[in-house]
């Protein structure tokens, strides 16, 4: 079981660290953004960075979790997803309104 | 307020499913509509698709063990941290294929200018060569 819950933690670290990477590129796509328009039309990068952010916390809370320390907090591991989902719809949905926006002009 | 916190974390697969799907259907609705109106780049958004779904699939094996349907033994929790090491995965590929989205929409904005003067130009001169004396 020990060795489970170890291999679940690397796996873990690994997908943080790939996190911080995500995070990263994001920044950088936010950042080449330059006029107006572009960063209007991409402004739901900066949505997906938070969404980001959680994913990541999400998966530190699993890494704690899996090395038995604080286990207290190891009920966030299924309400963190819950909040993740519902920034993500509210990211999309609004995708979806910029596109009709871009549309009728 | 414990008490309420654990019974939420043990119901949130549950209604972590149903919020799944909500955001499957609002996706399929930015992919569909982005692809027939606007007809703009819905390849990242292909891959968001993707990674739902690889999230749905961890949370139905979540429940089915809450349930008792399958034990840990069957599938274990590595499984669920690999699923997560490819939603991941997929994140970069959508984040990297926007990134060269944008690079090759600025490169066709920048050269783009140049064709409207070239053009403009060749007017010119055609007109100047049809232009009679």
């Amino acid at each position: 079981m020990e060795d489970v819950l170890l291999l679940v933690g690397v796996i873990q670290v690994i997908v943080v660290v790939l996190s911080i990477f995500a995070g990263l590129l994001c920044f950088k796509l936010i950042l080449k953004l330059k006029n107006i328009e572009e960063k209007r039309r991409y402004s739901v990068w900066k949505d997906l960075l938070f969404v980001l952010l959680l994913f990541g916390i999400g998966e530190i809370v699993g890494i704690l979790d899996a090395f038995n320390i604080m286990r207290e907090i190891s009920f966030l591991r299924h309400i963190i997803p819950s909040f993740l989902l519902i920034f993500l719809i509210i990211a999309m949905v609004k995708q979806i309104d910029l596109a009709r926006s871009i549309e009728n002009e | 307020m414990s008490e309420f916190i654990d019974s939420l974390s043990l119901i949130a697969p549950i209604y972590n499913v149903a919020l799944t799907l909500l955001a499957y259907f609002v996706l399929a609705t930015l992919i569909v509509y982005r692809k027939r109106k606007t007809k703009s780049y819905v390849q990242p958004w292909k891959y968001l698709f993707a990674a739902l779904t690889i999230f749905l699939i961890e949370e139905v094996i979540t429940i089915m063990k809450f349930f008792n349907i399958i034990s840990d033994q069957t599938i274990p929790r590595t499984f669920n941290a690999s699923f997560e090491l490819i939603i991941i995965i997929l994140f970069i590929m959508m984040v990297i294929s926007q990134l060269i989205e944008v690079e090759r929409l600025r490169s066709k904005k920048i050269s783009n200018p140049d064709k409207k003067i070239k053009k403009k130009k060749n007017k010119q001169f055609s007109y100047k060569l049809s232009r009679p004396r």
